[in-house]
């Protein structure tokens, strides 16, 4: 009986535009993002095409993403940074021309971000376009997300935002990739019931939660996760597999973590003399990721060994074979207990392939290609071809999850940012007050409804929380919600006023420019 | 032309590099190895919002199947005035099973000025409701506010196990579905009915009806698949983008080190037989990676860096040791070369355009240091920079990114 793997990568960074400064740090998540894995997927994912393989993957594109995937002052800014990354490595290859080891690697890095431009150019900077075409030949299904990634669950009181969130995510969607998503991803595989409704509203088919709150689902679902189940409003819930989950991240068996793999951390933005690399740093003043790294990740105490892409390499092979002998046992030994083919959900950070684990995306390469060599008895699907073969499924509620530590909403309602939640709550309620006080408004008014809804879910990034709770840029995110929220506050009190200041409003438009044709209908 | 000569395999990296803090692969939102900052106090930028906005809300949430977590928004004199009246001196939080009743579950009498509280209630799948409210003198319990009813997610999987199957095609809108299966049911026709019409009317990819019914299942496949997943429920993983640095970070840690006796960690495979106590162990405890423990205490570091700069006609072809550098627009250039111990020969040489006139310089270095104690082995200081020469500063300083 064969069998499907669904490998969806989740997409997604906040929107982090900053055009009041010449160099932003924060704007690097973008930049080596693009460089280590959005630009490099996309080639991946076309000599996949090219090589005729038989392959489907699912690739969720948060409305964030694609905001500054497609800003132009976003593009001329990563342009200008893969251009000075050009610059550092040929400074690099020199630098190193008599230690072989780093010296390959900087030739490496040189060629890596040359044959990066020359791709850039040759999409015309358009990178979602490129995606957009991908999904247009079949290659790959494109998942939205919430607008601004809020987490949902935390929203269940005020449907209203709910519905102004997915509804806005939905629309987006259509005009960035010119057709309805199918597929939509529960920012932090964050699902509570109320969900649904906003969901079925926009004619979305299918969502992703964590494994227990499938397993934990009303009535029990017979298959686990092995097998969707549709809510009761008829959208279908996909598990996400344990197992596979687990081996890219088990402590005792994470992949990432080989210690012949690249290590993040070490970067010459650290290591080397501080006015030599300053020009390249993402910020003028600050230390930062440059993207050139020459060590493995080595392990033990003492000095780090240079990289050795060959032995990573082998890593790769490896890790790949192992990840699929895993897959097939699995899918025999559910053969003999199950009565219909089942699907294993895959789901990852798509920033994990490339950007964060250097090798992923090879690995993920070396996961397709053997799967294909080794005739693995499992066929790589979107959840909507699943559905489109498989039609017929147990009715069951799942249960409120997230993927984040502890399974719930511990990451993102704690004692470091338990702080938001009453402020945006507030925000919430008055903006649904105020596209109620003015059915019909006049050009200005309406820009600055639609600007208040857009400040509104900038604050509801789950990104802020989450960051307030790692601790890696705790000051920005804070910025970040105070800021919106500030600017909330004077679009509130501007229309409550009835006098909105054009050239404020015009100031915030500039600044906080996503989402173009936002209906803050939604709202009411 | 330079004669021949071997370049003794050198200049880079002299000097040990300091062991970053963090290791291993990377993490959402990462900005660089230093470990994260410890928890913050508020800042300034989140001061300046409001502390309240009297919308007079009690706002409850169910954080995980164990905690509550409950906001109220009164203006800062509403609850002075309340704290003042409370026999007490201060508010109450009283939490409810199912409804407001006069015996709440729990009371939890409430720091002065307090705007929100976590609450263990420690059961899953129950609805609460919240109360805040205070005793007054001769007056008894007076409520506040009432908050909105939540539910704790369930602690593990349902008990009920009748089971209900539906055929919903996907490539059908929802909206279709809807009415047709209102439209069959004003005409009591079965579902499948409504499909075939469905089918009729262009939607091909519909399933045939004989899929509609739920699949045969015996008892049998229920065991053996109940088997399966009971496994698979103590296997729970929770981890995104948060956990990684830190489980690798423990990993490589010294304890980790000592675990594996000083081996490579190889991946392996899975035992097949997980200890229940371990799933909780996947998941990141703190999401703030750890620090490999370091020595502390006074430091010191030091780095020799070698710099060749030059400058000749802007058209030139330059090379060092070789290699042919890039110049500036004004014709001048500057490399830089770690300098590790040791004896060292460099050749320079710039070629005109033409290609008929020529110049090379021949460059010699030694360098040589002891050391006493422990240096360079510290992480390097931000500001730490090689001095400068007037001139080369000038140069460097075109080196815009």
């Amino acid at each position: 009986m064969p069998g499907y793997l669904a490998l969806i990568l989740h997409a997604h960074l906040p929107f982090v535009r900053h055009p009041e400064h010449e160099r932003f740090l924060e704007e690097s998540w973008l930049y080596e993002a693009i460089t280590e894995t959005y630009l490099p997927l996309a080639d991946l994912i076309e000599r996949w095409r090219k090589d005729r393989l038989n392959v489907r993957l699912t690739l969720t594109l948060t409305p964030t993403l694609c905001s500054m995937l497609s800003d132009p002052l976003l593009q001329s800014r990563y342009e200008r940074r893969l251009s000075a990354l050009i610059d550092l490595a040929e400074k690099e290859v020199h630098r190193t021309c008599w230690d072989a080891g780093c010296h390959r690697l900087a030739e490496a890095y040189l060629d890596r971000f040359t044959r990066l431009r020359a791709r850039w150019h040759a999409c015309d900077r358009n990178l979602l376009g490129v995606f957009r075409a991908l999904q247009d030949q079949n290659r790959i299904e494109i998942a939205t997300s919430a607008a601004t990634h809020a987490v949902l669950p935390l929203l269940g009181d005020q449907p209203a935002a709910m519905r102004g969130q997915i509804l806005t995510a939905r629309d987006h969607y259509r005009a960035c990739f010119g057709r309805d998503a199918v597929g939509f991803w529960l920012p932090e595989c964050a699902y509570a019931p109320g969900v649904e409704e906003f969901l079925r509203e926009a004619n979305l088919r299918w969502f992703v939660v964590d494994t227990h709150g499938l397993g934990n689902a009303v009535p029990r679902p017979r298959y686990g996760t092995y097998a969707p189940v549709y809510t009761p409003e008829g959208l279908a819930v996909f598990g996400r597999d344990i197992e596979s989950a687990r081996q890219v991240w088990s402590r005792n068996e994470g992949y990432p973590g080989d210690t012949r793999y690249r290590d993040f951390y070490r970067d010459i933005g650290f290591d080397l003399d501080f006015d030599y690399v300053r020009p390249y740093l993402p910020s003028p003043d600050h230390r930062g990721f440059t993207g050139i790294k020459y060590q493995s990740i080595t392990g033990g105490k003492g000095g780090k060994r240079c990289y050795n892409p060959a032995d990573a390499q082998r890593a790769v092979t490896a890790q790949a074979a192992h990840f699929l002998e895993a897959r097939e046992r699995q899918l025999a030994r559910l053969a003999e207990v199950m009565d219909q083919p089942p699907i294993l959900t895959a789901p990852y950070d798509a920033e994990l392939f490339g950007h964060w684990w250097h090798e992923g995306l090879a690995f993920l390469d070396a996961v397709v290609r053997g799967a294909l060599d080794r005739a693995s008895d499992f066929t790589f699907v979107t959840p909507t071809d699943y559905l489109r073969r498989h039609a017929t499924h147990q009715v069951a509620r799942p249960s409120p999850s997230t993927w984040g530590e502890g399974g719930h909403l511990g990451v993102w309602l704690n004692e470091k940012n338990e702080w938001i939640q009453p402020h945006l709550r507030v925000a919430e309620q008055r903006l649904t007050a105020l596209v109620r006080r003015y059915p019909e408004p006049g050009e200005l008014v309406d820009r600055a409804l639609r600007q208040a809804a857009r400040e509104l879910m900038l604050a509801q990034a789950s990104d802020w929380p989450f960051i307030l709770h790692a601790g890696t840029s705790p000051e920005y995110a804070q910025r970040r919600v105070a800021a919106h929220l500030g600017r909330f506050q004077e679009l509130y009190d501007m229309l409550m006023a009835g006098a909105v200041d054009e050239a404020g409003l015009r100031e915030m438009e500039t600044v906080d420019n996503l989402f173009p044709n936002l209906d803050w209908r939604y709202w009411r | 032309m330079p004669r021949q000569r071997r370049i003794p395999p050198i200049l880079l990296e002299g000097d040990e590099m300091p062991t970053p803090l963090v290791s291993g692969p990377g993490r959402r939102f990462s900005l660089g190895p230093t470990p994260p900052s410890p928890a913050l106090a508020l800042g300034a930028a989140a001061e300046r919002l409001p502390a309240a906005y009297g919308t007079r809300r009690l706002w409850l949430a169910a954080r995980d199947p164990h905690w509550l977590y409950a906001n109220w928004d009164l203006r800062s004199e509403e609850m002075e005035e309340r704290e003042g009246r409370a026999v007490s001196g201060h508010l109450t939080l009283r939490i409810h099973e199912n409804a407001v009743g006069p015996a709440p579950l729990l009371q939890i009498p409430l720091a002065k000025g307090a705007r929100s509280w976590f609450v263990r209630v420690g059961r899953g799948g129950v609805r609460y409701i919240a109360e805040l409210g205070c005793a007054q003198p001769g007056l008894g319990w007076q409520t506040l506010l009432i908050s909105n009813p939540v539910t704790t997610p369930p602690d593990g999987p349902a008990t009920a196990s009748e089971r209900e199957f539906a055929t919903i095609p996907v490539d059908v809108p929802f909206a279709a579905v809807v009415e047709q299966a209102v439209e069959a049911a004003r005409q009591e026709e079965p579902l499948a009915q409504a499909l075939d019409a469905l089918r009729n009317q262009g939607f091909s990819d519909l399933p045939s009806p004989k899929e509609v019914r739920a699949p045969v299942w015996t008892e049998t496949q229920e065991r053996a698949l109940a088997e399966v997943l009971r496994v698979d429920a103590q296997r729970r993983v929770w981890v995104s983008s948060l956990d990684v640095t830190g489980l690798i970070a423990e990993r490589l840690g010294p304890a980790a080190e000592k675990e594996r006796g000083g081996e490579v960690e190889q991946p392996s495979s899975p035992t097949g037989g997980f200890e229940a106590g371990e799933a909780g162990g996947i998941s990141s405890p703190s999401g703030e990676g750890r620090a490999i423990e370091r020595e502390r205490g006074f430091w010191f570091n030091v780095n020799a860096e070698l710099v060749i700069y030059g400058a000749t006609e802007p058209d030139a072809r330059v090379t060092i040791a070789g290699r042919v550098i890039k110049l500036r627009p004004d014709g001048s250039f500057s490399l830089r070369f770690a300098l590790p111990d040791g004896e060292y020969e460099l050749p320079v040489v710039a070629l005109s355009r033409s290609g008929d006139d020529g110049r090379s310089a021949e460059l010699e270095f030694r360098r040589h240091t002891e050391y006493r104690g422990a240096v360079g082995a510290h992480p390097q200081h931000p500001r730490l920079t090689p001095p400068h020469a007037e001139s080369i500063t000038s140069a460097e300083t075109d080196q815009s990114g």
